[in-house]
């Protein structure tokens, strides 16, 4: 069997040039093993052959558009069977440009690609559905394992083994599903939990609830009487007969609709569309969603300065989150535009 | 969305019935609304009741966009 041929992909500083002070250097190549490719090598063993290390500065990847491309053309060059890119650990430049890396290697020239980082690394959500991501530590510090998870990875993709589940391989989650027939019954397997956990045993779970990073909370309001607001809702709220074809569930837009002449919502001019709750009390009275009466009648008052001319509208069944953030990017820009300064966001 | 919102620095008062969905989320400033059929009603009161029921929801939103909060919190 012929030597499998592996290409290793580092940064600026893994590669030894040096810190930030070299991180625009543009990409480059160095025969064999360097840095950490030493251990990669020792690692792979005989059968497996570290061919070239390819590197590029942190900021000179991210920052370039074409960077990738000319770090995949020295990669292709050496005709690989195998890329393996960093580890980066919590690196977010080094991570992101790994992650770019192997998919491109993956698609454009049909090879294994492998990385490592940790699973706070910004590269890990970004590319952990596309390529199979080594989880490893916050830092070098975990280089050695990092690079063992890496190969075992790398080998057993190049033969076409099956990989494990992500706890048995040390890979981050890549969202795929994979069917097997269980040993025990669901009821038995969480009967088994129940047990060990109120006994302080330690139990896996099968379902981790995801975690949800924290957003920091905007400054407060400081003149509400002079403050321009804008009503947003994701209660699927659209003009009666639904005219621009608003989803029920998984939308795919945002809409706006003019209400700066109405002091309510009608029942006879607008309604519901959303899939994933009886909508009969809010097509009774809309204003049960997007509670424009009451928001008119507190700016008459004074309470507030002005309430934005137009209706912004979506539904939120079963959004998925990158979508519900793309909709919020691209109202906030009108909301800006407009001097919105406050939002009331309503949803079932 | 209204975490993306509030991380570009506009406050959002989120009214919901899903409170608790919403405080696990992370979202910043919550107002719990009445059901879900119903987030800003309640077609049980006399239209005058369920209009003060809306007001008084909208006045806890408005104290919300004007309050400093760290964390996750819910204006009742």
């Amino acid at each position: 069997m012929s030597t499998i041929r592996v290409v290793h992909y580092l940064n600026q500083f893994f590669v030894g040039l040096g810190a930030e002070a070299h991180a625009g250097t543009g990409p480059g190549k160095k025969p064999g093993a360097v840095g950490p490719g030493i251990a990669l090598q020792q690692t792979l063993g005989e059968g497996a052959q570290v061919v070239a290390t390819v590197y590029c500065g942190d900021n000179y990847a991210n920052e370039r558009p074409d960077a990738i491309d000319a770090i995949l053309e020295l990669v292709s060059e050496e005709r690989p069977d195998i890329l393996i890119a960093g580890p980066a650990f919590a690196s977010g430049r080094y991570g992101m440009v790994c992650g770019a890396l192997c998919v491109r290697a993956q698609d454009a020239l049909g090879i294994v690609a492998v990385t490592g980082m940790h699973p706070d690394n910004p590269g890990s959500d970004l590319y952990r559905s596309k390529v199979h991501i080594a989880r490893t530590r916050e830092s070098a510090a975990g280089m050695g394992e990092a690079v063992k998870a890496m190969v075992r990875l790398a080998l057993k993709l190049y033969d076409r083994e099956p990989l494990g589940t992500p706890q048995e391989e040390g890979y981050i989650p890549t969202g795929r599903r994979v069917h097997f027939v269980a040993q025990q019954t669901a009821a038995q397997r969480a009967m088994d939990m129940l047990v060990k956990k109120v006994s302080g045993q330690a139990y896996a779970t099968e379902w981790p609830a995801p975690s949800y990073s924290q957003a920091q909370p905007a400054p407060p309001l400081q003149d509400l009487a002079h403050a321009k607001l804008a009503l947003v809702t994701t209660g699927g709220v659209v003009p009666r007969g639904n005219p621009d074809r608003l989803e029920s569930a998984y939308a795919s837009k945002w809409l706006k609709y003019p209400i700066g002449d109405l002091d309510n919502l009608e029942c006879s001019d607008w309604q519901s569309i959303h899939g994933g709750f009886d909508t009969t009390n809010v097509n009774e009275d809309p204003n049960r969603m997007a509670p424009l009466d009451a928001l008119r009648e507190l700016e008459h008052e004074g309470a507030f300065q002005d309430l934005a001319d137009e209706l912004y509208t979506t539904t939120g069944n079963t959004a998925a989150i990158p979508t519900a953030r793309r909709f919020a990017q691209e109202m906030l820009k009108e909301l800006r535009a407009n001097d919105v300064q406050g939002v009331i966001l309503t949803s079932a | 969305m209204a975490k993306e919102f509030e991380a570009a620095g506009m406050p959002v008062a989120y009214l919901t019935t899903l409170d608790g969905l919403a405080r696990s989320v992370g979202a910043p400033r919550i107002v719990r609304g009445k059901a879900i059929t119903n987030v800003a009603g309640d077609p049980n009161l006399r239209p005058s009741d369920e209009r003060a029921l809306r007001k008084e929801l909208i006045n806890r939103a408005l104290k919300a966009l004007t309050t400093p909060v760290n964390e996750p919190t819910t204006f009742d």
